[in-house]
């Protein structure tokens, strides 16, 4: 990275952080800390639910998989609109009717103590763990660009945001994420700006949308259905975005307290609908923008030369192992399709324009490049051979490599700036609820119940560091975990829909009580961690199974076993 | 009164209008969407 760059990085971070400690100011007990006296406006809780939303992992990995797999990760959003209404319906009207500071508050009122401690539990445990991969996730462009170290930087990233996230609490965090989106927003459209202008002279943006169209990469809509049936492995189709992503985006926003904390700051039940149903009406759009940028990726790539692998650290691994020559051979073939890959290209473009017969040109670059992705598998093939540690797959490297050796001085500091603001907004989220669990559902509970407001206040100031720490942790080991924004929502979809469905039999079946849940909880928890561990079943479609597994058997146990064991 | 500014939806009428409201954006992007891939397959 250059001065400039460094510069622009270090300028932009620093404001962030003094406009976070400037906003610090609130009164001092739980009130001012976890929810900012109730007095934000619907536009600060849409741009805060978005922040919080849109971590690093966003917009480090969602260009990369297009790239790696196309647009079809765009569907697992069209559960939320639907979602987002139905949410402002039940849970919101009755998380400010009573006032609660966590989602789980509300559970010991309809059930009992157990059930709630069991979902906050829940909730801590995949929140403090995502977190940690929250932080890793910026901490790898730095080691990666700049060879840094892995554990020193995860420590560096995750510091930082501790200042003004333990200092301010929900109002810092809430102010410094609209700051950070403004930023953020920016820099992506900038970065939109480059790939098309960086494209050879001649070609457009329309031209390298057709090329990523013809080599599969504009798959927007997809039904899963294959020449056997339904598939259903396959991650990200049109009905495991609307049905399963249904049920994730109603228990993410619905029941976990990194959301439902952003919309209880707000000053009134209408302000917080507002910004939650905007939420849902522009988080589509801009998903497919950030998808779209990857694609523009890719298309670059075929008029230029794109790494074997995006990772260059594990490559230069590879090479001093003992598959070093493997990995010279493969780059020399790898150099010669590239080469070969950009006429191909270059004839289907003039081809195309001038209105002649695509199809032998098109068949070519159809073929090389599926060539390019068996080298690229070779590769990880013999990184695993040859047992380097570390990443084996890029697709959270190719954005920033791109960014990085073909951005101009200056961009390349302001696009690694917007990483790292947005891995800030979703992290001071997650620790300041971290910390409203802990302080409301399991300190004030269980470990010391009356404190004066100063205390409490200190205490949860205490709990958001501590929570902090706990996530530098969880980041040093968070490698191996492959695509980052399929691992977050992964560990969401292991614990979401048994929460979801705790919260809906709450709601909508009145008779049954809180032992008869909490067992039914305990029971489905288990069977999605193991349905997980021994199928390939999608990951979206276990929210919708968790969630209805636990009313169905909650509605088993409350008519099988005798009225007086389960009545509370 | 408070009950009321609870049931009463913020900037349409009911809560169906803004039900039929999403389902319409949802299928309005999903046609798009499809034009899209379409378009440039």
């Amino acid at each position: 990275m250059s001065t400039l760059d460094w510069i622009v990085l270090a300028v932009t971070l620093s404001t962030i952080i003094a406009y976070g400690l400037y906003k610090s100011r609130t009164s001092k007990n739980l009130d001012g800390y976890f929810l900012s006296n109730r007095s934000m406006p619907w536009y600060l809780i849409l741009l805060s639910i978005m922040g919080t939303q849109a971590s690093a992992v966003t917009f480090l990995s969602a260009p990369g998989q297009a790239y790696t797999d196309g647009m079809r990760f765009v569907q697992y959003y069209f559960g939320l609109p639907i979602a987002m209404v139905l949410l402002c319906v039940t849970f919101v009207p009755l998380f400010h009717r009573l006032k609660v500071y966590t989602a789980y508050e509300y559970l010991e009122n309809r059930f009992d103590v157990k059930t709630r401690t069991l979902t906050s539990f829940l909730f801590l445990l995949q929140r403090g763990v995502s977190t940690g991969i929250s932080i890793y996730a910026p901490a790898i462009i730095l080691s990666s660009l700049l060879g840094w170290n892995i554990y020193w930087t995860n420590i560096f990233m995750g510091g930082l945001l501790i200042i003004y996230t333990v200092s301010g609490g929900a109002k810092a965090v809430a102010y410094t994420q609209q700051f950070q989106m403004v930023i953020i927003f920016a820099g992506m459209f900038i970065a939109a700006y480059m790939v098309v202008h960086l494209l050879p002279p001649g070609i457009g943006f329309i031209d390298a949308l057709k090329v990523s169209g013809k080599l599969g990469k504009l798959n927007v809509i997809t039904s899963g259905v294959n020449n056997k049936g339904f598939n259903w492995d396959d991650k990200y189709n049109i009905w495991s975005g609307i049905i399963g992503g249904f049920f994730l985006q109603l228990s993410y926003f619905g029941t976990d307290q990194s959301q439902v904390g952003r919309y209880l700051t707000a000053k009134s039940i209408t302000e917080s609908r507002i910004g939650l149903l905007l939420n849902g009406l522009v988080k589509v759009p801009m998903q497919f923008s950030i998808l779209l940028i990857g694609t523009l990726v890719f298309a670059f790539y075929q008029f230029n030369q794109a790494p074997l692998f995006f990772n260059q650290v594990q490559v230069n691994k590879v090479s001093k192992s003992a598959y070093g020559d493997s990995l010279k051979n493969m780059q020399v073939k790898y150099e010669g399709l590239s080469r070969q890959k950009k006429l191909v290209v270059n004839k289907w473009v003039n081809d195309y324009k001038s209105n002649q017969d695509t199809r032998t040109s098109e068949a070519q670059l159809v073929s090389i490049n599926k060539e390019t992705e068996k080298l690229r598998d070779n590769f990880v093939s013999i990184s695993k051979k040859a047992g380097v540690a570390g990443d084996t797959k890029d697709t959270n490297y190719i954005f920033l490599r791109f960014v990085v050796d073909y951005l101009p001085k200056g961009l390349v500091g302001l696009l690694i700036a917007v990483i790292f603001l947005a891995a800030w907004g979703s992290i001071a989220a997650a620790l300041n609820s971290l910390a409203s669990c802990t302080v409301v559902d399991i300190h004030k509970k269980f470990i010391k119940k009356d404190c004066t407001e100063r205390v409490d206040y200190s205490t949860s100031r205490w709990y958001s560091f501590a929570w902090g720490i706990f996530s530098i942790i969880v980041a040093m080991f968070a490698t191996n975990m492959g695509s980052l924004i399929e691992a977050v929502n992964i560990l969401g979809s292991l614990f979401y829909g048994v929460i979801l469905g705790v919260f809906l039999v709450a709601f909508y079946l009145k008779h049954i009580k809180g032992n008869a849940v909490f067992i039914s909880a305990v029971i489905i928890e288990v069977c999605i961690i193991m349905l997980f561990w021994k199928s390939s079943i999608g990951f979206l479609w276990l929210n919708a199974i968790g969630a209805l597994g636990v009313v169905v058997l909650a509605l088993i146990l409350q008519a099988v076993v005798p009225a007086r064991k389960t009545a509370v | 009164m408070k009950k009321m500014q609870e049931e009463k939806p913020p900037l349409l009428g009911s809560w169906k209008t803004w039900y039929v409201m999403v389902i319409a954006f949802l299928v309005v992007l999903i046609i798009l969407f499809k034009m899209f891939t379409n378009y440039f397959a």
